[in-house]
């Protein structure tokens, strides 16, 4: 009788709390899994910049920049980084800037770049890249075998007839505004 | 029996010319990696007229430098109302230029070209810097001319654009009092005008 | 064998009060004793959640959300960009990131705890090029801390991203993430 009492009294609570102090001792946690899936691709990112020297693009460092070469003429003051060849009959201003094509995921060491107009230019006034004149009906090779990684400067031109408005010349005073579109193509 | 191999023989180019095709249009599918940049460009064309300086190709002094430019310099030499007189420039002893002075004159082409323009001529104007030693410049038929630069001196004439330029005569009307070895030193500036 | 002599009296003694219930039906009155006996555990879960703004940029939307096992879909990506318009995307001239808000949710039960420390792991090292993060803690195989005083029942925003240099290869890039909230 006195064994038992024993064991209720003081053996049973002892036990009990050794038990509670077993799952205290060990704090809870709880655990979960995410399963990320991604394909590492293929692709060409390209960003045009501006060149140090040559005008200073908007949204440089982007694949949508623009050049303004500002008020153009044959012998009038150019713009900062505008220079100008005169011809017989024509002049030509040219300002560089830069393109920088990134490859990732693939084993290509080259890539062509080629450019198309957006929309026709107006009579007396061509464009060029690289001394390649560009249409707007179709994309032109520029370069055959450019590499990746770094700024490669490259020459824009507006190739623009002395002659008056009307009789083979570009309209004057107004902006003439195109976007050439670059397509770079892993070789 | 020639018609079904004929025909066979037909069915087999064309069974192998559609592997080709396939074959050919498979690679043809392959889709190029490509990337792509858009670069906005604009630009206002301006009319613009040109002037510079050629030596005259008749009774001019030779320029000493930058012909075909626009900063030229014409030296008219030692001149003196009495003595030898330099090639391709005139003394006149009396001109209603000045009073009590000679007149040395000589030819310079003024060459005005325009560009992206409809104007068919222009007109000119010159002004000539402050002279120290009382002498008189002029261009043409122009007489003396201004000293300010904001009004410069209308030159008289009909002028056409282009390569051959215009002859225009310029004229140093010097005191008879000035000393000798008197080094005169004056600059014109010209204005063109498209009309 | 005094044990279990004793143990027999115990039983003997159970069985004799039982027949005193019985017994004691027949009084009209009854009395018995059920002695239950539970040991209450402490414990905490850790789930997966849609945040509110599941669906857009930076934030896709999971598949398993409110469970403990959960995947996100990145796509296909590379320089070029991500197909996935829920991921975010971001790119320097070497690398390109991919970004996206996974939202986790820990609650306590019987835990007088007043926060947990969460870790993350990678279920297989990534390969060369390739680095993930959550909340700008760099993941590994071993375990990575992210918090060491998670709030209970509050999402906790994992700002997960994963770089990809372009000298990686066209591969698989597929990740198991494996968290770990313990009460603290």
């Amino acid at each position: 009788m006195n064994l038992r009492k024993t064991i209720r009294v003081f053996v049973l609570p002892a036990l009990a709390a050794l038990g509670a102090l077993s799952a205290a001792a060990q704090n809870p946690s709880a655990s979960g899994s995410l399963s990320v899936q991604l394909q590492n691709g293929s692709g060409l990112q390209m960003v045009l910049y501006s060149d140090p020297s040559g005008v200073t693009l908007g949204n440089s460092g982007t694949a949508s920049a623009s050049l303004a070469f500002g008020n153009v003429s044959a012998y009038g003051a150019l713009s900062t980084n505008v220079t100008r060849t005169n011809g017989t009959n024509s002049f030509t201003v040219s300002t560089p800037f830069d393109i920088n094509v990134q490859v990732s995921g693939l084993s290509s060491s080259s890539y062509t770049l080629s450019g198309e107009l957006s929309t026709a230019l107006p009579t007396g006034v061509t464009l060029e890249v690289d001394s390649v004149s560009l249409s707007n009906t179709a994309s032109t090779p520029i370069q055959a075998k450019e590499t990746y990684g770094s700024n490669l400067a490259h020459t824009l031109s507006a190739v623009i007839s002395t002659s008056a408005s009307g009789s083979g010349g570009p309209p004057t005073g107004s902006t003439i505004t195109t976007t050439i579109n670059f397509v770079a193509t892993a070789n | 029996m020639n018609n079904w191999k004929k025909i066979s023989q037909s069915l087999l180019a064309s069974g192998v010319a559609g592997l080709l095709l396939a074959a050919v249009s498979q690679a043809h599918a392959t889709t190029a990696v490509t990337a792509s940049g858009a670069l906005t460009v604009e630009a206002t064309v301006a009319s613009s007229i040109q002037l510079t300086f050629n030596t005259a190709t008749s009774n001019g002094v030779t320029l000493t430098s930058g012909a075909g430019t626009n900063a030229a310099t014409l030296n008219f030499g030692t001149v003196t109302e009495y003595g030898s007189v330099p090639t391709n420039v005139a003394i006149a002893t009396s001109s209603s230029l000045c009073s009590s002075c000679f007149v040395a004159s000589t030819n310079v082409s003024i060459v005005v070209n325009a560009a992206d323009s409809s104007s068919s001529g222009f007109s000119l104007a010159a002004s000539v810097s402050a002279p120290t030693h009382g002498e008189v410049l002029a261009v043409g038929t122009s007489g003396a001319l201004s000293t300010s630069a904001t009004s410069p001196t209308p030159i008289t004439g009909s002028f056409t654009y282009g390569s051959s330029g215009n002859a225009l005569q310029v004229s140093l009307g010097i005191p008879t009092a000035t000393a000798d070895s008197t080094q005169m030193s004056d600059v014109i500036t010209f204005v063109a005008t498209a009309n | 064998m005094a044990r279990r002599a004793y143990l027999c009296r115990w039983m003997s003694c159970v069985l004799l009060i039982w027949g005193a219930a019985t017994y004691s039906s027949a009084q009209n009155t009854a009395t018995s004793a059920l002695v239950v006996s539970m040991s209450v555990q402490s414990s905490i879960s850790l789930e997966f959640v849609n945040g509110s703004g599941a669906g857009t940029q930076g934030t896709c939307t999971i598949t398993g959300a409110n469970t403990s096992t959960a995947s996100v879909n990145f796509g296909i990506a590379s320089l070029a960009g991500d197909n996935q318009s829920c991921v975010s995307f971001s790119s320097t001239t070497k690398s390109y990131t991919l970004s996206n808000n996974i939202y986790a949710l820990v609650t306590q039960s019987n835990l007088a705890s007043s926060g947990y420390t969460l870790t993350a792991s990678l279920g297989s090292a990534p390969p060369s090029g390739v680095a993930w993060t959550i909340n700008s803690a760099a993941l590994t195989t071993g375990a990575a801390n992210l918090t060491s005083g998670g709030s209970y029942g509050s999402n906790m925003a994992l700002y997960l991203q994963v770089t990809v240099q372009n000298t990686v290869t066209t591969s698989n890039l597929s990740e198991t993430i494996n968290f770990v909230a313990t009460a603290n």
